[in-house]
């Protein structure tokens, strides 16, 4: 009879045993350490007052002095990149997790008490979800004016429709499972029902749906930053970066590509991270990982 | 139809002209443009310590009356009076969640399905002690765990397999373990929803005799449907037979089986299939058509497009419940004599 693995036993087994999401946990970790401590990793200072120091090494190609080369600015490109982490995994990160939130409140509720409150609800989706989600963002940001809450704002309100209707199916199919009604029969209250059972079955989707949304929060925080709604200049995200440097991708490409590489990358291991994480909470993979 | 759900001493469950409606909406303005009539007047009573087979084909109305005994859905009207331990009888149709939280401790179900009636992302001791968290907050770990290794051993699975998980059991352990969370509470009457339909045949068998086991040992009474009489007639005491939303025929198991009086129960018993293939039956009956929808229901005997037997006054008169000889009631004009 072998002994049973807790879910952290069970983490740490898929770590050291599945390659991808370790890399996808090891790089989230570092890209959250890279963010905090940005400003003491970058070699040169970012900003307008640096641009002085650095006046006629403009579009300098990557050196061992500048290892991403520099901008048209003559900014190190490298030092950009770091500092660009905090802004960036800081909005992809917590507007994915606010617009998660609503998604899943507002799914739930729909879901599992119907009538009224579903018809309310879904009429309320269907608003949001009929704008195309990139011109709904600029919408709210425009009318917001620029600046770090009103991203949040307008990527939250946004991306809370699609998780809600997704949860909503979810809700309205295990609602009807047997396990549902012998929690019912045995007397368990909503709550109950909602958080012991209905939740945790919609865990894995959630998942899934979470580490998607964070690469489409943050190519939606490039495309506001683009049209100059994003966040301020001072503190570019890696979206504003990536736009910018198109103008000059032909010249000196590596002003795009590094900032463009990071996305890529960043994306990518917070979805190999939530495969894992998937995998670790179903208790039908604890055999098999 | 006195004694049919009269009240009497020892009775814990009387079902009375119990209706389930369902109203069919169509249009843009959703009119309400007709009913479905899933249950439609049924009557019955269960005694302590006994097994009451619930029969008919599928959709006739049988699971929909369990789910309306135990609260799950809504009932349209009639009385479902639950005598509880306690000795008070209540009737539950009046009643809300809250009104009927109490109640569920003494009324639990076993479900048809093993792979649906289990959540997937609980160990099997959590299954299995919900009702006890429900039921009896105050438990202590130890209590709780000691409690589910007893049940585990009471339907036959070993007290260290409460930290697995349902997909490492098979179809009928997994029966087993609902078994043992509808019996956590130590329930009165514990409705069993064709609760062996989903196994094989040798499983059927040894989830049957469990329940016998635990029946005896408890005292326990059961619902126990089914949709065909084979299984019912080895656990039951007494046999009611559904036929689109009204009971046809009840008494004693032995009884209905070996002499059916209702043309569709005769019907049914004959569509039993025999062991040995040699054997021919003189009075095999095939009943011609389909079941008739139950948006449209035939008037009068609802089983009256199918008979062999039906005569002019089946389309007029809905045939009441006669009892025809000691405990043995049947709802037909032709047979029964009822309404002459």
């Amino acid at each position: 009879m072998s002994r049973r693995l807790t879910p952290l036993q069970a983490g740490w087994r898929l770590l050291s045993g599945n390659p991808l999401t370790l890399a996808g946990a090891v790089g989230a970790a570092a890209l959250c350490v890279v963010a905090v401590a940005a400003p003491w990793i970058a070699p040169y200072p970012v900003g307008v007052e640096s641009l002085a120091s650095t006046l006629g090494t403009t579009l300098e190609p990557p050196s061992l002095g500048h290892l991403f080369g520099t901008d048209w600015h003559g900014s190190d490109v490298f030092s950009k990149v770091i500092m660009g982490t905090r802004v960036t995994i800081f909005i992809g990160l917590v507007a994915s997790l606010l617009s998660m939130v609503i998604g899943v409140l507002v799914g739930v509720a729909s879901g599992y008490f119907g009538g009224w409150i579903d018809t309310v609800l879904m009429r309320l989706t269907d608003v949001v979800l009929a704008f195309p989600s990139l011109l709904l963002t600029i919408l709210i940001a425009a009318s917001l004016g620029s600046g770090v809450t009103s991203i949040f704002l307008a990527l939250t309100v946004s991306g809370w429709a699609g998780t809600g209707r997704m949860v909503r199916s979810l809700v309205l199919t295990l609602r009807e499972q047997e396990f549902v009604l012998a929690a019912v029969a045995a007397g368990a209250g909503a709550g109950r029902i909602i958080f012991h059972h209905i939740l945790p079955n919609c865990l894995s989707t959630l998942i899934v749906l979470f580490t998607l949304r964070i690469g489409i929060t943050i190519l939606s925080e490039a495309s506001l930053s683009f049209l100059g709604l994003g966040a301020p200049s001072s503190a570019p995200s890696w979206g504003v970066m990536v736009f910018y440097g198109m103008d000059h991708v032909r010249q000196a490409p590596w002003v795009a590509i590094w900032p463009a590489s990071a996305i890529a990358v960043t994306v990518l291991c917070f979805n190999f991270l939530g495969d894992g994480l998937r995998d670790a909470l179903d208790p039908k993979m604890r055999d098999v990982l | 139809m006195s004694g049919v759900s009269g009240k009497s001493q020892g009775n814990i469950l009387d079902v009375q002209d119990l209706k389930i409606h369902y109203p069919v909406h169509a249009g843009v303005f959703l009119r309400k443009v007709g009913e479905v009539k899933a249950v439609d007047g049924v009557s019955f009573s269960v005694k302590a310590g006994e097994t009451l087979g619930l029969v008919g084909e599928s959709g006739c109305g049988k699971t929909t009356v369990g789910k309306g005994i135990m609260r799950l859905i809504n009932v349209t009207s009639g009385r479902v009076d639950f005598t509880t331990k306690a000795g008070k009888t209540v009737d539950l149709v009046p009643l809300d969640r809250g009104g009927m939280r109490p109640l569920r401790s003494e009324i639990q179900m076993i479900y048809q399905d093993p792979f649906s009636s289990l959540n997937p992302r609980w160990s099997v001791g959590d299954i299995i002690s919900e009702p006890l968290d429900v039921h009896m907050p105050g438990l202590s770990a130890g209590e709780r765990a000691d409690k589910v290794a007893w049940l585990l051993e009471k339907v036959g699975l070993r007290g260290e397999q409460a930290h697995r998980y349902p997909h490492e059991f098979s179809g009928g352990q997994r029966q087993r373990v609902g078994i043992a969370r509808a019996l956590a509470t130590a329930p009165r009457l514990v409705l069993a929803d064709e609760p062996v339909s989903a196994l094989d045949v040798s499983i059927q068998a040894q989830v049957i005799n469990l329940m016998q086991d635990l029946q005896e040992e408890f005292g326990l009474s059961y619902i126990f449907i089914a949709h065909g009489l084979s299984v019912v007639e080895h656990i039951s005491h007494r046999i009611a037979v559904m036929y689109l939303g009204n009971l046809v025929e009840i008494g004693p198991a032995r009884e209905v089986y070996a002499e059916p009086i209702h043309p569709y129960t005769r019907a049914l018993i004959s569509a039993v299939p025999l062991p040995d293939p040699s054997l021919k039956r003189p009075d095999r009956q095939r009943l011609q058509g389909e079941v008739p929808s139950p948006l449209a229901k035939p008037s009068g005997c609802p089983f009256r497009t199918r008979c062999p037997q039906a005569i002019a006054s089946c389309a007029e008169q809905t045939p009441p419940l006669v009892e025809v000889s000691p405990s043995r009631f049947v709802a037909c004009l032709v047979v029964a004599g009822a309404g002459g």
